[in-house]
């Protein structure tokens, strides 16, 4: 899950973007309205939190960008201003949730892996793909009901895919989701993570789509 | 100045009757003297005319005896009863007029010296002069006779003094003053009633626009005005503009106060997001389940309850009731529909149905914005705490919109509802069934002079009333 933390206040921006890569979340910081909307527009992200007070452009103008660009990607309001009035605005401005600041870190990512499951389409906390479970609320993988160990960068791949499980996820895609923004890529990499992941939850549930990318699926060929 | 009147009409008018009781006594009393004037001095030309007339008609008869030929008794000198009369006095007897023909010679009177109609003294040396041979006033009865108003005159008859003296009754002058006097008394009595009329007419008009004025004042404080009008007289026109600018700086120095209080909450709430960021980080560093110590759970809880002691004050101090009552209009219906599809999104999860039944033209004389933090807080507590579904509706009393939102969730103890109000609780306090916007949207209710009442469904839940008060939109 690739997330576009944009937050002017340095010391929110580093904790924050800390305690989310501890939940395997991949985090790319905006410190401005400008960066933040320019990413958002280009970047492949999952979600977005933004605060409103930023420098150069103002929070709710970028989130009024992205949704008249047809941008729809799910964004979470984070930010000081807790009248229900400045709520209101938010949300007819196109967020999707609001989070006032002072928050508590479980809560934040609680919301963020809501909105990302919805956004997904998925209605229940619980996202199944043929023996494979996955919490979206809690960020558990389970495997014939037994809780399944996996490294970050695996966690990432696999969030990516079940959450858009039957679908084909590209090369691209994936690569942007897994890895910060910063981070040397090395594309074999990713190949490497694929098939650790295939032998530890069966072969046959990631099938390589040639050309494109990976998809998971239930179905056993 | 205790006898003044308080009120400034009260003094004007006060003022101006004395005014007009002096100028009015003292025309009446001008006139009645120059009225009595002429009265007399009519009858003073009568009575000098039969002085003249008898003194030219004095003889003397075969006997040496004075006398009057032709007698001179025309009317009113014949009749006794007439009160007029004259008499010719001299060393060879009397001759008196008809009317004193069973009384005889009257011992007049003393002459009158100085007349009491001698203004000034002035008439002693003018009058000096023309009386020289003319008769002289003397007042007063004779020995057992009526008043009367004698003319007299010594006029030389052979070698004799002979004093002619003519007299007319009193009420020969006050009859006619009388009649004059009546009409006189009366017209000034009028004049003065019309004069008091046009004065508390003048009082009136003069001081409408300070009743104005304090009608301007009322609605400005009913916040149906910002400012007094400023099309005034010419007088008040100064001190409404002052007036006027004391209440934009006044405005402008609670707008000031609330940027700082804003300025101040929201400057904090960024260092304790990011201590609390920070409480939060530590755990999580160390080995996977590392017990967190009892300090860093009582700074959560105090960094938990500062920001919702900021939040509390930041929104009290924001309420735009606390300028005084305003103009203010919130469409109740479109405004909760806003409210709830919100709450729709923040409560997404728990699939919350909304729904508002209240009628469209209904608004309340409350900001949106402190509108918003009421149901704001009281939809989300709904929200929280409803099984499934939260009904709001709305009905109108006179002046008074009451809006009622029902949960189905656990309800409220009514022993808990005092401590449901108070501002600043700790989370953890809380008791199931509402959360801590209560107390803030409580104080909002009743700065713009309403109420919020918490009851207990009969059928479970919470039904929360709130009373503000009406606009009838247009």
């Amino acid at each position: 899950m690739k997330v576009l933390l944009v937050e002017d206040d340095e010391s929110i921006a580093s904790q924050l973007a800390e305690a989310l890569r501890n939940e395997n979340f991949v985090v790319d910081i905006a410190r401005n309205g400008e960066d933040g909307q320019h990413l958002g527009d280009t970047g492949a992200y999952d979600i977005a939190v933004l605060d409103l007070g930023l420098p150069k452009i103002e929070g709710k103008t970028v989130l009024k960008a992205w949704r008249a660009a047809g941008r729809n990607l799910p964004v979470l309001i984070l930010t000081a201003r807790d009248g229900w009035s400045e709520k209101v605005d938010g949300f007819k401005a196109g967020a999707d949730d609001y989070l006032t600041k002072p928050f508590r870190t479980e809560e934040l990512i609680m919301r963020l892996r809501a909105l990302v499951r919805r956004a997904a389409g998925h209605a229940q906390t619980k996202i199944v793909c043929g023996p494979l479970a996955f919490d979206a609320q809690l960020g558990t993988f389970e495997l014939d009901g037994l809780p399944l160990k996996l490294t970050g960068l695996e966690w990432r791949v696999l969030s990516s895919l079940i959450l858009r499980k039957e679908i084909v996820v590209t090369r691209t895609d994936l690569l942007d989701r897994v890895y910060d923004g910063d981070a040397e890529v090395d594309s074999n990499s990713l190949e490497v993570i694929i098939a650790r992941l295939r032998r530890k939850i069966g072969h046959h549930h990631i099938a390589t789509v040639r050309g494109l990318g990976y998809r998971l699926t239930a179905d056993v060929e | 100045m205790t006898w003044l009147p308080h009120s400034l009409a009260g003094r004007l008018r006060l003022a101006a009757i004395i005014a007009i009781i002096a100028a009015l006594l003292i025309a009446g009393l001008v006139i009645a003297f120059i009225l009595q004037r002429f009265v007399v001095g009519q009858i003073d030309q009568r009575l000098d005319a039969q002085i003249f007339a008898v003194s030219s008609a004095l003889q003397r008869d075969g006997e040496g005896r004075m006398t009057v030929t032709p007698v001179l008794n025309g009317p009113p000198y014949d009749r006794p009863q007439s009160g007029w009369a004259w008499q010719a006095s001299g060393p060879s007897g009397d001759v008196v007029s008809a009317s004193l023909a069973g009384v005889g010679a009257v011992k007049l009177p003393a002459i009158v010296p100085g007349r009491l109609d001698n203004f000034l003294g002035l008439r002693d040396w003018f009058g000096l002069l023309r009386s020289l041979g003319r008769p002289k006033t003397a007042e007063g009865a004779g020995l057992g006779d009526e008043m009367r108003h004698w003319r007299i005159l010594d006029v030389p008859f052979g070698t004799e003094t002979v004093t002619i003296a003519a007299g007319a009754p009193y009420r020969a002058i006050s009859g006619p003053l009388r009649e004059a006097l009546l009409p006189l008394a009366l017209a000034l009595l009028t004049l003065g009633l019309l004069l008091c009329g046009a004065l508390f007419a003048q009082v009136w008009l003069g001081l409408r626009p300070l009743a104005s004025l304090r009608d301007g004042l009322a609605d400005i404080r009913a916040g149906k005005l910002n400012a007094l009008p400023t099309d005034q007289p010419s007088e008040i026109r100064p001190l409404v503009e002052e007036v006027n600018s004391l209440l934009a700086d006044n405005a402008e120095g609670l707008a000031r106060a609330r940027r700082h209080v804003a300025n101040l909450a929201h400057g904090l709430k960024t260092p304790l997001a990011a201590l609390s960021l920070a409480l939060e980080a530590r755990p999580a560093k160390a080995s996977s389940d590392a017990a967190v110590t009892p300090g860093a759970l009582t700074m959560r809880d105090q960094l938990g309850l500062m920001e919702r002691l900021i939040r509390h004050h930041l929104a009290r101090a924001r309420a735009a009731a606390l300028a005084g009552p305003t103009r203010a209009s919130t469409p109740v219906r479109d405004r909760l529909y806003d409210l709830t599809g919100m709450m729709t999104n923040i409560h997404r999860e728990r699939a919350i149905s909304f729904k508002i039944s209240v009628a469209s033209d209904l608004a309340v004389a409350v900001e949106t914005q402190d509108f918003d933090e009421i149901f704001g807080n009281l939809l989300d507590n709904a929200g929280k705490w409803a099984r499934s579904r939260v009904a709001i509706s709305a009905a109108s009393d006179d002046g008074h919109v009451i809006i009622t939102i029902e949960d189905d969730g656990p309800g409220i103890d009514t022993a808990a509802v005092p401590e449901a109000m108070r501002p600043g609780r700790r989370i953890d306090e809380a008791t199931p069934g509402h959360g801590f916007g209560l107390p803030i949207a409580a104080e909002l209710t009743e700065l713009y002079g309403g109420h919020l009442n918490l009851l207990q469904r009969s059928e479970g839940g919470l039904r929360v009333e709130v009373r503000l008060p009406k606009v009838l939109l247009p």
